[in-house]
């Protein structure tokens, strides 16, 4: 299925939204997903600031501030760029994400400290969690995976909201046999994905996503201004929180997702050593010529290995 | 009221009875509930101070404790093998209580190639026929992040590394775990060269099962064995049946107690039943031996009056060993290491309730030789007889060789010691196990070609956030981890200095000696190349503590110990002022437990050695006895420790315990001894005589227990546990040892010095009223006078018996304690009765300052007991009893003196 097929999307919307008016068609779960991902269809130059926090499993907090660039062009081009600006050791690293219509997401890698931009196309598949986040790539993007089966399950009522409940599958074949990879909670009032919850490949729950503070946004479709990612094996977390959200097309111009505009943001680092990187160095070597090997016993019974 | 002890059974027959059938039916039914514990915390010291640090390692970087599923095939890199272990996976993490299983589907890698980073699994877990084996290959063999921990450099070899729950790896039910993981691997075992699962769930499963199969075989085989013993050397079915009876109950009961408390069995439980079992025969054989004797000799007496007799005679003694065994056991039980208290404490309680039992129990069955007939006890102390020619080897040797003997013992005790101080100690429970059995040889296997299945830590910590995003600090790692790679002891080590070597040399290009990134920047951005999965085990989120995981394959507590000792030198040296380092392990924990084995068992064997010295000292009321007591104990357990330093047998939780219980039971020998050597010391002045006396009424039942002790003990090394087999060949060696030195030192001990039984002090009935009016006693406090009584020679006359003859010579003078005499002058041919003495009156005493001619007859006028004071060995046992011997001396002169001044009186 198309992701970016604006006609049928906005028919297929049309048709839902009427059928759910009129409450005469029992919805599919393509048709509940279809009206989600109409919901979720963004701004074409959106800027956000980001803040991201991690938290581990002994509660732990480490803090990091991004910025999110946007950007779908009229040929139905997507665009996004994460830029970190905090912590001082991340400054500069950048993401680039470049999708066409129907072909597979190019992922591009900024590592001011190596200074190059480097392909990374296996970020995209990696679901593990971006640099330490609980997020994944995709997930923070908000880019979505089409080649999924939908399977409806039985709506489910919390504290008098209701809500759809969708099981996602991997592949289109075999999903008699497969098992779902993730769990869709849909808030039938808003047609918004308020919980996902992923499964790994025997089917126990591995994450759970929850999106608050929603609002409307300038094309009048939600927005979760935060984003709650929970690891339930290893208790740890990430909250997203969109601190500043911006629809500009000059702020989120063609120049930001080019390597040069990266070089420019933050140049590639010069790693020749400071004099204190010199002599931290020299004091290593130091302490190694200075060890006091009498501490050392002599070799007996050695050569275990 | 030891003889009101002893008959207490016989008399409340039913009462006693019941109470116990009903106490056994009580505790009995706890026995299905008893924790079995085989897990490494019972081997490690409660007051490791490390016990914190380990745990919060363990909470912050997961756990040491892993299971490998080693994995061997020729062709192990062909799609039909990969298949069969990515099912295999998948199985595994399925299985519960597994927290996460990595493989060959699991790993990483990052590659740079041109201007493009490709990371991500090594291999996809949908394998199709278009997968590149042959790159794949190649691509595993040249990352040594893979090498060691999941394959061989061989290529044969893989690895899939089981990480369990914490809840699981700490409450020791990982039984289940381990055949459940045996179930997978059964599936596919066909389809592989090897493929063996190594791991603690394993080593638990086959202690259980050890456990119960030495359960089994050892306890039902120590009862037939003596069974046998006891028909041999007795000739009697009651006697053999007897210790089984009381043993069984005792059996019961422990377990059964220990199911109620939760008191766990763990691997020296198997040697319980089978020592309740020996020495429950080794405490009743001299009861047996000692009522079916005075049947035989006083045939006509009632059941009741032959337990007096055997309660005066040996009651003591008996009671005497059950407690002094009771206390030895006891020694261990502040024993901080968990798999020795827990044992104790059930031994305590077993040879405690054995004794009371036997008390309760024995005499009342032996009732029942009363009404039967037929043979009896063999005559083991006749000459003939096997006993009988090894009492006279040893009467002869120590009669005419004694100085030399004792100068040899001195001699072998010292060249002994000297060796008892090298013996080492180790608390591994892995050399519970023999080398041929395939537990240890699987271990051996996972060592040799990928790294050995122990691991521990070595953490740095700092004060700062994110001081491990410092190249100065990595850099530390990565010199410790040289110096890891120097000892050359262990397998293999792992930290964030590897991962950001891999990564620089992939991004940056192959440079000489895999350099770290040596810029903070450079640090924190190739790290967040790395999922957090991957550094979770090396460094904590906030950078702060890093971690480096050690693998390596020592058994050996003394050799690990001395090389993690050099290694904590060396990593606080790199860590410097600013960093703390950390070196913790649960097999560490383990191994350091095995110094506080040493020292604990120093201290109760020295606990034990001076409780008995100071029983025995009493209960002889000289210190002499206490010493004794000890020597012919303690010379084969020095000498037990000197051929373990000699052999290099090491001190494990098994034999930590034969020096404590090879001295109680030798004690009770020589208790018996030092026992029979007094009574006979009273009827006689020839001490040498009194000795050997002894020794022909003791040695006997003395050596057929000892030798049924040491059968029934050499059936432990029957036992597939080594500990166990150790503990068996080492208590059988020292206790066949202690029959030598009872027999051949103590007799050369007993015969310079002269005891007195507190218990026949505390016994002796006598005339006080008469006694209080003795001069010969004067100034004597109540205890001093049984005392003076009990050193003397003690005659007893029928009535009509002479005393004293007229006209001979003699310097003994006598005290009557009980009947009359007359005093009787013969004068051409006509006896005149000068006297009558009673109890309390003294004469002959002319004759003791001077030898003389008595001047009368002194003529027995009804049944009488009197002391007899002879002057010479009253000077002789001078030395002995100083204080006494002096008081009566001088009563002595004060008696003489008055007399000479009633005779001038008189004369006047």
């Amino acid at each position: 299925m198309q992701l970016f097929k604006w006609s049928m999307l906005l028919v297929s919307l049309l048709t839902t939204s009427s059928a759910i008016a009129q409450g005469e068609v029992e919805l599919t779960a393509l048709d509940i997903m279809d009206a989600v991902k109409n919901n979720l269809k963004a701004e074409r130059y959106v800027y956000e600031e980001i803040s991201a926090i991690l938290t581990d499993q002994s509660g732990h907090r480490d803090t990091r501030q991004l910025r999110k660039f946007t950007r779908i062009s009229d040929n139905n081009v997507i665009k996004f760029l994460l830029v970190f600006d905090k912590p001082e050791e991340y400054e500069g690293v950048a993401i680039l994400v470049e999708q066409v219509m129907d072909s597979e997401p190019k992922v591009y890698l900024y590592l001011p400290a190596s200074g190059e931009l480097l392909k990374h196309l296996s970020l995209w598949n990696d679901n593990e969690g971006l640099f330490g986040m609980d997020f994944s790539l995709s997930q923070i993007s908000f880019i979505f995976n089409d080649n999924y089966e939908y399977v409806r399950q039985a709506d489910r009522k919390i504290t008098e909201v209701n809500y759809y409940v969708i099981d996602v599958y991997e592949n289109a074949e075999n999903s008699d046999d497969s098992l779902p990879i993730m769990t869709h909670q849909v808030c039938q009032d808003d047609m918004f994905i308020t919980r996902t919850i992923f499964y790994d490949q025997h089917g126990k729950i591995i994450k759970q996503l929850s999106t608050h503070d929603l609002n409307k946004n300038s094309e009048n479709v939600l927005n979760a201004a935060m984003l709650y990612m929970i690891d339930r094996r290893k208790l740890h977390s990430t909250l997203i929180k969109v601190n500043k959200r911006v629809v500009s097309s000059s702020i989120v111009s063609n120049k930001v997702f080019t390597a040069n505009w990266m070089f420019e943001n933050k140049p590639p680092l010069d790693l020749s050593p400071t004099e204190e990187e010199q002599l931290e160095s020299e004091l290593i070597d130091a302490n190694l010529n200075t060890f006091d090997e009498s501490i050392v016993k002599v070799p007996q019974n050695r050569g275990h290995k | 009221m030891l003889q009101a002890l002893y008959l207490f059974g016989s008399c409340y027959r039913q009462l006693v009875w019941l109470s116990i059938i009903a106490l056994t039916l009580l505790l009995g039914s706890g026995i299905p509930n008893i924790p079995i514990d085989t897990g490494l915390d019972s081997l490690i010291a409660s007051s490791d101070p490390d016990r914190l640090a380990y745990q919060r390692v363990l909470e912050e970087f997961g756990t040491d404790e892993n299971v490998y599923v080693f994995i061997e095939a020729e062709n192990i890199w062909s799609l039909d093998k990969l298949q069969i272990i990515n099912r295999l996976h998948s199985a595994l993490e399925q299985v519960d209580g597994v927290k996460s299983v990595s493989s060959l589907f699991t790993l990483r890698t990052l590659q740079r190639v041109d201007n493009e980073l490709e990371s991500g699994l090594v291999i996809n877990r949908e394998l199709n026929d278009e997968l590149d084996i042959s790159s794949l290959r190649n691509l595993i063999l040249q990352n040594q992040l893979f090498i060691d921990t999941f394959f061989a450099d061989n290529g044969r070899v893989s690895a899939i590394v089981v990480s369990l729950e914490d809840e699981v790896a700490t409450q020791n039910i990982q039984e289940q775990i381990y055949q459940d993981i045996e179930t997978e691997l059964d599936k596919v075992r066909g389809d592989f060269q090897d493929l063996i699962q190594i791991g603690t769930p394993r080593l638990n499963y086959e202690l259980k099962t050890q456990l119960a199969e030495d359960f089994i075989l050892l306890g039902p085989l120590s009862a037939l064995v003596v069974l046998v013993l006891i028909l041999i050397f007795v000739r009697s079915v009651l006697a053999a049946v007897i210790p089984i009876i009381t043993s069984t109950i005792a059996i019961v009961w422990t377990f059964g107690l220990q199911g109620w408390f939760g008191l766990p069995i763990n691997i020296l439980s198997t040697i319980l039943p089978l020592l309740i079992i020996i020495v429950s025969a080794f405490t009743t054989m001299h009861l047996v031996i000692a009522y079916l004797k005075r049947l035989r000799k006083y045939s006509g007496l009632s059941h009741e009056d032959i337990i007096k007799k055997i309660s005066r005679k040996s009651g003591l003694s008996f009671l005497l060993a059950i407690s002094i065994i009771t206390i030895a056991f006891a020694s261990n039980v502040f024993n901080e290491i968990g798999i020795i208290r827990d044992f104790a404490i059930a031994s305590t309680f077993a040879m405690l309730v054995h004794g009371i039992i036997s008390i309760l129990v024995i005499p009342d069955l032996l009732r029942i030789y009363q009404r039967s007939s037929g043979r009896f006890v063999n005559n083991n102390d006749e000459e003939g007889s096997y006993p009988g020619k090894f009492i006279l080897t040893y009467s002869y040797s120590h009669g005419r060789f004694a100085g030399v003997v004792l100068i040899f013992t001195l001699i072998a005790s010292g060249y002994f010691f000297y060796h008892a101080s090298t013996f080492y100690v180790t608390n591994d429970p892995l050399l519970f196990f023999s080398d041929n059995q395939e537990l240890m040889q699987d271990h051996e296997r996972l060592h040799e070609d990928l790294s050995g299945v122990h691991s521990f830590f070595i953490t740095l910590a700092s004060n700062s956030e994110k001081a491990f995003l410092e190249p100065r600090n990595i850099e530390k790692l990565s010199l410790i981890q040289n110096f890891v790679r120097e000892q050359e002891v262990f397998d293999s080590s792992r930290s964030l200095s590897d991962l950001l070597k891999y990564v620089h040399k992939e991004i940056q290009g192959e440079q000489p000696g895999l350099p770290l990134p040596r810029s903070r920047q450079l640090v924190a951005q190739y790290l967040v190349l790395f999922h957090r999965s991957e550094l979770e085990n090396y460094v904590s989120q906030d950078y702060s503590r890093a971690n480096i995981i050690v693998r390596h394959n020592i058994n050996d507590s003394r050799l690990l110990n001395d090389y993690i000792s050099e290694l904590e030198g060396v990593v606080s040296q790199f860590a410097g002022a600013e960093l703390v380092s950390t070196v913790v392990g649960k097999n560490l924990m383990v191994h350091q437990a095995a110094e506080n084995l040493k020292h604990a068992q120093v201290n109760s064997f020295a606990i034990l050695v001076t409780l008995i010295f100071i029983i025995v000292s009493i209960l002889f009321t000289s210190y002499k006895g206490g010493v004794i007591a000890l020597i012919p104990a303690v010379v084969p357990v020095i000498i037990m420790f000197g051929v373990m330093g000699l052999l290099n047998i090491p001190l494990n939780p098994g034999t930590a315990m034969v020096g404590v219980i090879a001295v109680a039971l030798a004690v009770d020998g020589t208790i018996h001894l030092l026992t029979r050597y007094i009574e006979h010391c009273r009827k006689s002045s020839d001490f040498i005589g009194a000795v050997n006396a002894a020794v022909n009424e003791v040695a006997p039942s003395m050596i057929i227990s000892t030798i049924a002790l040491s059968v029934g003990f050499s059936i432990l090394t029957l036992s597939e546990f080594t500990v166990v087999a150790q503990f068996g060949a080492l208590i059988t060696a020292t206790i066949l040892l202690s029959i030598l030195t009872n027999l051949l030192i103590t007799p050369i001990l007993m015969s310079r010095i002269r005891l007195v039984g507190l218990y026949q002090i505390l016994a002796m009935s006598l005339d006080e009223d008469s006694l209080d009016n003795c001069i010969l006693f004067h100034n004597m406090t109540d205890y001093q006078r049984r005392k003076a009584i009990l050193i003397s020679e003690l005659h007893e006359f029928k009535a009509g018996e002479l005393l004293i003859e007229q006209d001979t010579a003699g310097r003994s003078m006598f005290l009557i304690l009980s009947g009359e005499a007359d005093v009787i002058r013969r004068d051409d041919g006509q006896d005149n009765v000068l006297a009558t003495l009673g109890c309390g009156q003294i004469f002959g005493e002319i004759g003791y300052i001077r030898e003389t001619q008595r001047t009368a007859d002194v003529r027995a006028k009804s049944d009488l007991t009197a002391l007899k004071f002879d002057y010479e060995r009253l000077q002789k046992d001078l030395k002995y009893f100083p204080n006494i011997v002096a008081k009566l001396n001088f009563n002595i002169s004060y008696i003489l003196g008055k007399r000479l001044a009633d005779m001038v009186e008189q004369s006047k």
